[in-house]
């Protein structure tokens, strides 16, 4: 993602295509010029004007040699031959007293005019332009007067001339202005990148803290007196060490999409139904589960640790044992309804300071580009709707 | 969001600001072209409010041309640029009919050569496709009114020769102008399929670290209370109404803390970045739902480097800052307010480039400065 040409590279690209512009109006004119020839000849096949097909051939060829790689050389070469070839081009009208070249001779004069390439600064594309524009008039006018012909001034190709001069002076002085404002854009650029991505760490930090630190100070603030559950302390034996130890969260989540193919035994999914069970909820899981394979390896993880969070909600809050999990996959998402039949809250009512739904379910979703939705009613039970997007639709981007 | 075009102005807000100039300057040109042809060859002119219909609608055109490129109006969009290239083909028919039985001649036929003019000068704003099927479409206009008035052309000519002539400057500056079109947006494109790759890997490279620093910040925050509590729990292995006091207490201040870091805005901590933290005084952020979290990420890069231009701006001393994000009918609504320190003029100038690349991203921008406050609307759709 960017906002724009740095300023070191725009002058260049500008120019650069400012000059292919100029040999596309030429090669256009090269095309008219031989068109024009094949349509008199056609019209008076006694006439001889197939020099003056010929004479646009090298010029094309040269122009597009120099529309490639522009050099000195190259750029000499067009003027010399362009100026042959015009001469050429025009005595064979003139001197047939066919009027072609009231015709075209303006369309072979401004392929000559062009010869000012990509990448040229202001002085130097004028100048080539303006030796371009002389040699043409030359060579045309040399052609006239030799044929015996009156030599009229071409206002046609003044006008062009003129036209792409000031359009050359003024768009490279307005490129000279607010140019400085690149360097603060793709700083902005890239320190809106990090903040994104310490949000997205602090976010997942804080979820973790969540399902971890805050369910064993709610579990041991509920604690009966005596001994310690085993199983409570097998589990804050298991998390501490999580958490003090090293790199946590250092799992490389830099825009890159995770592998999708986590089947359905090793997904995040089954794991939270599995863990569930064992602490005493009854979960009973229908529906396409083998849709959570297409899911990505970090979308996988998420939905896993969001579904246990809602699992262990309905065993804390919803007074009953029992959940339903229900897998339906999609073309494009894979969506996982978890439905209890407990005694439900009002979802308005919902205090500001209730974590667990914002920080273990919807924001850990959200970070992975998934979708929470939530219906529940006091007395008829709750039913959560997570939709996730499968890998390569969307999913895992820098959502925020 | 809004969806970028594939131009110049829009993948390159900030850059383009002074294609408005060029623009304005041809079209002024296409004008003064119109009128000095029309009187060099007024001789041939059989109906003159015909004529001057023409030169009307021809400065219409040129008259789009130059509003539609002006910054303030930016991007400049499909409709205007349809205006622009109609009103050239109304002019291309009223010149032609303006001299209908007595054209003598096809090169002083101004109105064919004014519409290529619009269509090169349409390069930057334009992408390449509406370009092409302008271009193709006028030509057959022109194509067709030649067709119809060559008979009174005094040189003898094939009728396709006269066709072929009076086509080739339109479509020569219409190719132009679409090979401008595409070659520049093709050079963005690059750059930013390279500044990503290198992104990418910088955003690697700092991983890590920010993984590391976060971390560290919870283990500090976990070392004070949490850890010693846990570690006390699981040696004596007993619970009493004292555990269970503690937990609750404990639980209940890392709790506050997680609430309070959950309700902290995308636009507080931007605001903390750029301004300094405790700032708070002088700058307020109204954005209760978050919304502001979902603009898409060129709308958060345009908006932070729009502050960052209005905050550390050297003329600009403490400048007080309102901003409110509300949000109606599914589009949020984005309102600031800042008081100004400089003058109007100072700072139009250095914030017309980052405002340049707003437009580009948000939509419905609205600017109003007033002698010592700037206000600034603009909306986007939830991302």
């Amino acid at each position: 993602m960017s906002l724009g040409l740095p300023s070191h590279l725009a002058s260049g690209t500008i120019t650069r295509s400012f000059g292919r512009a100029l040999h596309a109006i030429g090669l256009t004119c090269l095309v008219s010029a031989l068109l024009t020839a094949i349509v008199f000849q056609a019209a008076d096949p006694g006439a001889v004007l197939w020099p003056a097909m010929i004479a646009v051939l090298p010029m094309a060829a040269l122009l597009l040699i120099n529309r490639r790689r522009r050099s000195l050389f190259a750029a000499v070469s067009y003027l010399a031959v362009g100026a042959a070839c015009t001469y050429w081009y025009v005595i064979t009208f003139s001197s047939q007293a066919i009027a072609g070249d009231s015709f075209s001779e303006s369309s072979i004069k401004v392929a000559l005019l062009l010869v000012a390439g990509p990448g040229l600064g202001l002085i130097r594309a004028a100048l080539w332009m303006g030796a371009g524009y002389l040699v043409a008039e030359l060579a045309a006018a040399a052609a006239i007067l030799q044929s015996g012909a009156r030599w009229t001034f071409d206002l046609t190709t003044a006008i062009v001339f003129g036209t792409i001069l000031v359009i050359l002076i003024v768009s490279h002085l307005s490129l000279r202005r607010f140019r400085r404002a690149q360097p603060v854009l793709h700083r902005s650029v890239r320190d809106e990148q990090v903040a994104t991505m310490r949000f997205r760490i602090e976010a997942k930090a804080a979820a973790l803290m969540h399902d971890t630190v805050l369910s064993h100070l709610a579990a041991l603030g509920s604690a009966r007196d005596g001994e310690l559950d085993p199983q409570l302390r097998r589990q804050i034996t298991r998390d501490l060490e999580v958490l003090i130890g090293e790199e946590w969260l250092d799992d490389d989540e830099s825009g890159q999409e995770g592998e999708s193919g986590t089947d359905w035994q090793q997904s995040g999914l089954r794991q939270a139904i599995e863990e569930s069970r064992a602490l005493g909820l009854e979960v009973e899981a229908t529906g396409n589960l083998a849709a959570v394979s297409s899911l990505g390896r970090e979308a996988s993880i998420a939905l896993g640790q969001a579904a246990k969070q809602c699992l262990v909600n309905v065993l804390r809050h919803s007074g009953t044992t029992r959940a339903e999990v229900v897998v339906y996959g999609a073309d494009d998402e894979v969506s996982v309804m978890i439905i209890d039949a407990g005694k439900g809250f009002s979802v308005t009512e919902t205090g500001a300071d209730r974590l667990g739904l914002r920080q273990s379910v919807r924001r850990r979703i959200e970070l992975v580009g998934g979708k929470v939705q939530l219906w529940s009613t006091p007395g008829y039970g709750t039913s959560i709707m997570i939709r996730m997007p499968m890998a390569g639709h969307g999913g895992e981007a820098a959502a925020r | 969001m809004t969806v970028r075009e594939r131009t110049r102005q829009q993948l390159d807000p900030a850059g383009s600001i002074g294609t408005g100039v060029v623009t304005s300057v041809i079209a002024a040109g296409v004008v003064v072209f119109s009128v000095v042809m029309t009187l060099m060859g007024v001789a041939e002119i059989s109906s003159p409010p015909l004529a001057g219909l023409a030169l009307a609608a021809e400065a219409a055109a040129a008259a789009t041309l130059a509003v539609a490129s002006g910054p303030r109006r930016a991007p400049f969009g499909r409709e205007p640029f349809i205006l622009a290239v109609s009103l050239g083909c109304i002019a291309i028919a009223l010149s032609a009919a303006s001299t209908w039985s007595s054209d003598a001649g096809i090169r002083d036929d101004w109105a064919a050569v004014a519409v290529g003019v619009i269509l090169i000068a349409c390069g930057p704003y334009r992408p390449v496709r509406e370009l092409l099927i302008g271009g193709s479409l006028s030509a057959l206009l022109v194509g067709f009114v030649t067709l119809l008035q060559y008979r009174w052309y005094v040189t003898e000519a094939p009728a396709a020769a006269f066709i072929i002539v009076a086509v080739t400057p339109l479509l020569a500056m219409c190719f132009a102008g679409a090979v401008y079109s595409g070659s520049v947006v093709r050079s963005i494109e690059r750059w930013q399929r390279r500044a990503s790759a290198a992104n990418l890997s910088l955003m690697r490279e700092v991983h890590g670290g920010i993984a590391r620093s976060v971390q560290q910040d919870r283990v500090t925050i976990l070392n004070r209370d949490v850890l010693p509590y846990l570690r006390e729990v699981l040696a004596t292995g007993e619970v009493d109404e004292e555990t269970r006091m503690r937990a609750r207490q404990i639980s209940d201040s890392i709790r506050s803390v997680m609430v309070s870091e959950a309700d902290r805005s995308w636009l507080e901590t931007v605001l903390d970045e750029v301004a300094g933290p405790g700032n708070g005084q002088r700058m307020t952020v109204d954005d209760p739902e978050h919304l502001a979290s979902g603009m898409a990420p060129d709308q958060r890069i345009a908006l932070r480097a729009f502050l960052v231009a209005l905050l550390t701006s050297p003329r600009q001393s403490s400048p007080r800052l309102l901003i409110t994000v509300g949000s109606e009918a599914g589009l949020c609504e984005v309102r600031l307010i800042a008081t100004l320190g400089a003058s109007e003029h100072l700072h139009r100038l250095t914030l017309a480039p980052y405002l340049a690349v707003m437009r580009a991203v948000f939509s419905h921008l609205e600017l109003d400065f007033s002698r010592s406050a700037l206000t600034l609307e603009f909306s986007y759709e939830q991302h």
